[in-house]
Formats: structure tokens, C-alpha cells, sequence
């Protein structure tokens, strides 16, 4: 079990890391997040294996994680990750894209950020709907929704 | 020409999480330490439940033996501690359920909210409790007549008492209002 769950979060790693930096305000907060996602998949994986969609799953073990309010009571200590970026404060062009992006989706309330994410990523109405917990009707509404205030935004700024 | 500017927008925020894609290829999140440190978990509901009980047995026996406190005050201390983990335990058993994290993001939003109003449901029980407990403490110790040590404990009590309810005020609202607002979002989310 326990290889068959890092080859899971090995191939996911990079989605679930997308994810907590959409949530997150500062590079430790990513860690916090990043690190409790991973604890919370360990736990659910004896329960999840092969029931249903894997990246559905991973998707909404990530999401639960960062939009919970329990993330708040931090019971387990969290060491950083080891990687050469800061997506909060380099300066190269990509990460400055990468930035608009992240101001962007964060100015969003949380389940509108899960919805644009997951639209973004390619997820097809109905898959985001079951993760999110509505229907695919509502989804399409819904984004019709952010589409306007996230161009609401843009305009504000020009 | 306002749907090309819509499509050339997304089309922009699809590039850019590309760009975040690309950079974190060349990224090794998961290290073996931080794998094992996860797999290591320790899952069991009962562990901080234990370690509270453990840390409130001394306390009891303080106010017995040393304080000289009533056995039927002693008494009615446990039986509120007690009441208060079985409590706690029984609030987040179904938030430790192994797929608690693999439902959707409405479910387990909702059944935090439950959680938290359940968490301000026990307050309206234990700060009554809780000022009672202190009258009655003040009592015993008055009863023994070590008046200095009273008042230290009468003066202590107090300043502990406004500032923990300052805090304790200002923390309970900051919940309420994040509570209604995702209560908002959730409705707003799922109406049809």
C-alpha cells in the first residue's frame, strides 16, 4: 500500500502543490498546506483505492484541505520543502505571469477558485461538479459567473 | 469581439498555469523524509484524548490533596472535564473518518460548520458552569482561611477570567462571521 500510494502522490504532487499555493498567502502556508493535503490522502487511501476517479479524488482531498477551517489547528509539525523556487517573491518573467495568475484566482472566494482551477485545468463540467458537490448545470453557471467578475477585475485595474 | 477578448483572456490564465506547471517539473516536491514523516502518522482518535486526561489527573489531585478542596468539588471538576472530551471526541469522530477529506467541498464544509456550531452550542453551557466553578472555588478556599492566599487566587482568577473572555469573545465572532460567510457561498453555490 505504501508504494502504491507514492506513485499516486508522486504523479500528483505538482497538481496538489498548484492548488495549496492558489489557497495560501505566503510560501509557508504552501508548506502547511502541502504537507496536510498529503496526510489527509494517507489517511483516506485505505479507504479510496480504485473506488472512484483517482484525480477526482486527489482533487478533492486538496481542495477539502485548504478551503477547511480546521487547517487553522496545525496538530502535526511541518518541515519545508525542498525546492529552488518562491513562487511569492522571485522575480523572473515566468513567475511574474505566474503571479497575475495567483492574484487573479485568489481574489476569488474560495469555491470560485476550487471551479476556475479545475476549468482552467481541463475538467469537464461534470467531474468539476462532483467534486465541488453541484450539479453541471450549476457549474457552467457558476463560471459564467467568475468569467464576469474576474472581467470586472481586469477593468477595475485599467 | 468581446467573446475573442473573453477567449484571449482565459487563453492568457491557461498559459500562465502552464508556466507554473513547467517550473514545478523541475521541482522535487516529495522527498523520501517527507514521504515517510506522512506514512507515519499517528491516525488513532484517542491520542490527544488521552494525553488531556493524563495532564487533568494532577490537576484533580492537587485541589484534593494539597488545596484541600472538597471530594464533592474534586468530584464535579472530573465529571465537567470528562464531559468536555467526551464531547470533543464524539464531535470529531466523524471529521477523523479516514474518507472525511474524500467528500465533496459542500459536504465537508457543511459538516465543519456542524462541528463549530456544536463547539459554541458547549459554550453557552460551560461559561455559566465555569463562573459557578469559580464562585465555589473562592468559597473553599475562603473556608480554610489562608487569607492572603485567597485573595491571590481571587485577584489571579479575575485577570485571568476578563482577559481569556476578551480573547475568547473576539475569537468567537471571528468564527461566527466566517461561518456565515461560508454558509453564504455554499447556498449561493448550490441554488439552482
Amino acid at each position: 500500500m505504501e508504494k502504491e500510494f507514492e506513485k499516486v502522490v508522486k504523479t500528483y504532487s505538482n497538481t496538489i502543490y498548484t492548488v495549496c499555493y492558489m489557497f495560501s498567502n505566503d510560501n509557508d502556508e504552501i508548506n502547511d498546506l502541502f504537507q496536510e493535503t498529503l496526510i489527509n490522502l494517507w489517511k483516506g487511501f485505505p479507504n479510496f483505492q480504485g473506488k472512484s476517479n483517482v484525480s477526482t479524488w486527489i482533487w478533492r482531498v486538496a481542495f477539502n484541505t485548504c478551503i477547511s477551517q480546521q487547517r487553522k489547528k496545525k496538530s502535526h509539525s511541518t518541515q519545508q520543502l525542498s525546492i529552488d523556487i518562491n513562487l511569492f517573491e522571485d522575480r523572473d518573467e515566468d513567475t511574474k505571469q505566474i503571479q497575475m495568475l495567483y492574484r487573479r484566482i485568489h481574489a476569488l472566494q474560495p469555491f470560485n477558485r476550487a471551479i476556475v482551477l479545475l476549468w482552467l485545468e481541463g475538467v469537464n463540467y461534470e467531474e468539476i461538479g462532483e467534486i465541488v458537490g453541484i450539479t453541471a448545470k450549476n457549474v457552467s453557471v457558476r463560471l459564467y459567473r467568475i468569467k464576469e467578475e474576474l472581467k470586472k477585475m481586469s477593468n477595475s485595474k485599467d | 469581439m468581446e467573446k475573442l477578448n473573453d477567449n484571449l483572456e482565459f487563453q492568457e490564465m491557461r498559459d500562465q498555469l502552464n508556466m507554473l506547471k513547467r517550473k514545478l517539473e523541475n521541482e522535487q516536491l516529495l522527498n523520501e523524509q517527507l514521504l515517510r514523516k506522512t506514512m507515519n502518522t499517528n491516525i488513532s482518535s484517542f491520542r490527544r484524548e488521552r494525553w488531556t486526561i493524563l495532564l487533568v489527573l494532577p490537576i484533580l489531585a492537587l485541589f484534593y490533596f494539597v488545596l484541600k478542596m472538597s471530594l464533592t468539588f474534586v468530584l464535579v471538576t472530573a465529571v465537567f472535564f470528562l464531559l468536555s472530551i467526551i464531547l470533543t471526541h464524539y464531535d470529531w469522530r466523524g471529521l477523523r473518518k479516514k474518507d472525511f477529506m474524500s467528500g465533496d467541498l459542500c459536504e465537508t464544509s457543511r459538516r465543519l460548520i456542524r462541528l463549530h456550531r456544536n463547539n459554541q452550542r458547549w459554550l453557552f453551557f460551560s461559561i455559566p458552569f465555569l463562573i459557578l466553578w469559580y464562585i465555589w472555588w473562592t468559597i473553599e478556599l475562603n473556608s480554610q482561611g489562608n487569607s492572603d492566599f485567597v485573595s491571590g487566587a481571587i485577584v489571579g482568577g479575575i485577570v485571568g477570567g476578563v482577559f481569556g473572555s476578551v480573547c475568547g469573545v473576539y475569537y468567537y465572532r471571528k468564527k461566527q462571521r466566517a461561518i456565515k460567510e461560508t454558509i453564504q457561498q455554499i447556498e449561493d453555490l448550490t441554488k439552482e
